[in-house]
């Protein structure tokens, strides 16, 4: 099961499941996150925390604590 | 004439402050001092002799409010179902818009839907069909490219036709609030589908400034830079201004001076109002409003742009390791323009533990009003002066600061382990980077600087000015009451490196930092009002006569950095927190550091 902190750069994957609780995963929501939706890994911060990903034209940091919760399939 | 109330509410980055500004032009005031709206501005246009209040709330993306400038605009829709509304999309994001657009539209239909960035949106080979938004939604639907102005007068036309929409959402009777949330996303997709259209060969253009700004070895440098170089201009621009307004004033004193005089008020009033209290609010004014109005302006320039969520991507995980988030690095930002706009900007931290981090640790890092004592000592004990000393200044303050940065990560961590409550979640969004509306902005910038200056100078200085006088004038003895205080105190200061003068002119100074040099040499020179020194040489000499050396000037760099903030923040932080402890927990923290540093510098120097 791929999570989102360990995707490849610059693949689209498409969202299977989040696995966090409410007030996350409502967030997650709130910014275009849910199942079905495709997103693409693009940058890490210098630092390698956050890192930002593409999703429906918003570029959108996540922390890896927190991409770790959402399970992600490569999308073709 | 109706005087209607029109709220502006939309997700963050969208353009919604642009709309704002260019439907309201000049006459607003707004609390949108940094770029980023965190609190309520009000506007006004006339349109067809009606006269409309435009309201400006901070963007959110849902109504679900996480931080407490999204509970503005929350509570605001909550507390006024029955006022009209605009909200402002984005074209190339036009379904998370929708989550928001429905969410609202649950609360209160009188909608008015204004598709913003066209023109980005273009340029992606991204249109919307805005005819078929209109009737899907039942609302009127105006499509926008408000930094070039186009579509505004559009809205104000439309404003007129805002009525109930008759949309009815299809998941009104779900039971479960997940459910109503997955329903009402669902809906949102199917409509942007709907409306939506992208030319698929449209190239994509690849944003490489990121790379510089956000890159693996680039990132910090580029940082760096541009600190050094936001510092470096207001510096130098805002001292010919400074002494400008400065001679102004002085003529302008002795003109009251000697008005007061023919008019035959005593002697002793005229000296009070004059040498006492205008001087004091002139001295402020003077020092304060240059830097301020040059400091802000170009950190909206900043915001605006779109680099400031780069700033808190890059330092979020030093900041999270202390227990907070990124955005604190943007709170600091503000607060070198001044700790009081820096405490109200927490607001766009969510978590309450994290925002109170980010509150009573904002006065770490030393604001505009710090920065002429700070340049002082630097140029009399160490740049010395020369053609290159602003840029010497600069660098030696950007050092400076970063000291600021390192206590602040300490500080920070050490209240993460005694304050309770939860980490927030940092998402967040890093916008495509856009042209500033440089004109606009700065005017408009410029504009609000001022009236903050001026307010308050009047309101902190005038009681301050009134006190001063009275201590440096009431004689007991042979000597004023100034004197005898700061020789009270003079063992006190020792210890910590400095000397009882420098003391009471900190504590006298707590109303507004700029003063606290100009008191001291006030004190030092027994003079009994303030004197405006311009030339650093004799300032370095009476400091130098007094017993200064290399030594004092370092505690008083460091006690400068950390000691109480100023009175303006503090009434600020009691504002934000509601809480008395917070208050005085801002006031004391910073101070026992500063003390702390100085003992240890002067135990140290004593030794060698």
């Amino acid at each position: 099961m791929i999570t989102l902190n360990n995707t490849q750069l610059n693949k689209e994957y498409i969202i299977t499941s989040i696995k966090a609780e409410n007030s996350l995963k409502y967030r997650f929501y709130d910014l275009g996150l849910y199942k079905g939706a495709i997103i693409k890994r693009q940058k890490s911060s210098p630092l390698g925390d956050p890192v930002s990903y593409l999703i429906k034209e918003t570029v959108i940091a996540i922390r890896n604590v927190d991409a770790e919760k959402i399970e992600v399939e490569p999308y073709e | 004439m109706s005087k209607e109330k029109i709220a502006l509410v939309g997700n963050p980055n969208v353009g919604k402050s642009t709309v704002f500004n260019n439907l309201t032009g000049m006459h607003q005031r707004t609390g949108n001092w940094t770029g980023k709206t965190v609190e309520v501005a009000e506007g006004k246009f006339t349109h067809n002799n009606n006269e409309y209040t435009i309201i400006d709330l901070p963007g959110t993306y849902s109504l679900r409010a996480r931080s407490a400038e999204e509970e503005v605009t929350r509570d605001y829709i909550l507390q006024n179902p029955d006022c009209k509304i605009i909200v402002v999309c984005d074209a190339c994001a036009i379904e998370r818009n929708l989550n928001l657009l429905l969410q609202v539209m649950e609360i209160n239909k009188n909608v008015l839907v204004c598709v913003n960035l066209l023109d980005e949106a273009q340029k992606k080979g991204i249109s919307i069909d805005l005819k078929k938004l209109s009737s899907i939604l039942d609302s009127q639907v105006v499509g926008c490219s408000a930094t070039s102005g186009k579509g505004i007068d559009e809205i104000k036309e439309n404003i007129k036709n805002i009525h109930p929409s008759g949309y009815k959402t299809e998941y009104a009777h779900v039971k479960t609030e997940d459910e109503k949330i997955e329903k009402r996303l669902q809906v949102a997709e199917k409509i942007a589908k709907e409306v939506v259209s992208k030319d698929k060969n449209t190239k994509k253009k690849k944003e490489g400034i990121d790379r510089f700004l956000t890159g693996k070895y680039l990132a910090f440098p580029t940082m760096l830079i541009f600190l050094s170089l936001l510092l470096f201009i207001t510096i130098t621009f805002a001292n010919y201004p400074s002494q400008l307004l400065s001679s102004i004033f002085t003529k302008g004193e002795e003109h009251l001076y000697n008005f007061m005089l023919s008019i035959k008020i005593p002697l002793v009033i005229c000296d009070f109002v004059c040498l006492g209290v205008v001087r004091v609010v002139c001295w402020i004014t003077s020092v304060m409003l240059p830097p301020m109005a040059i400091f802000f302006p170009l950190f909206t320039l900043l915001e605006d742009w779109g680099y400031l969520p780069r700033i808190a991507f890059n330092l979020d995980k030093p900041f999270c390791k202390c227990g907070s988030c990124g955005k604190q690095a943007l709170t600091m930002c503000m607060g070198i323009g001044c700790n009081a706009v820096g405490v109200t900007g927490c607001r766009i931290i969510d978590s309450p533990k994290e925002r109170k981090i980010a509150i009573l640790t904002n006065a770490l890092v030393p604001c505009n009003g710090r920065f002429p004592t700070l340049i002082m000592i630097l140029t009399v004990f160490f740049a010395g002066a020369g053609a290159l000393s602003s840029l010497k200044g600069a660098t030696l303050l950007t050092i400076i600061l970063v000291c600021s940065v390192l206590f602040t990560f300490f500080i920070s961590y050490i209240l993460s382990k005694i304050l309770k409550g939860e980490k927030s979640t940092f998402i967040l969004e890093l916008p495509p980077y856009r042209k500033p509306q440089i004109a606009k902005t700065l005017v408009r910038s410029v504009f609000d600087r001022t009236i903050f200056v001026l307010l308050r100078a009047l309101c902190v200085a005038v009681p301050c000015g009134a006190i001063i006088f009275l201590l440096s004038n009431i004689v007991i003895g042979n000597t004023s009451l100034l004197i005898h205080i700061s020789d009270f105190i003079d063992p006190f200061g020792r210890i910590f490196g400095m000397d009882g003068i420098i003391i009471l002119a900190f504590i006298l100074g707590l109303p507004a930092n700029e003063i606290v040099i100009p008191i001291a040499l006030m004190a030092y020179t027994s003079k009994s009002a303030m004197t405006d020194i311009s030339d650093m040489n004799l300032i370095g000499d009476i400091l130098i006569q007094n017993g200064w050396g290399v030594s004092t000037a370092i505690c008083v760099l460091v006690f400068t950095l950390f000691h109480s903030p100023c009175l303006t923040t503090l009434l600020t932080i009691k504002k934000e927190t509601g809480s008395i402890k917070y208050t005085l927990l801002s006031a004391i923290i910073p101070t026992v550091l500063g003390l702390t540093l100085c003992f240890t510098i002067n135990l140290i120097c004593k030794i060698i």
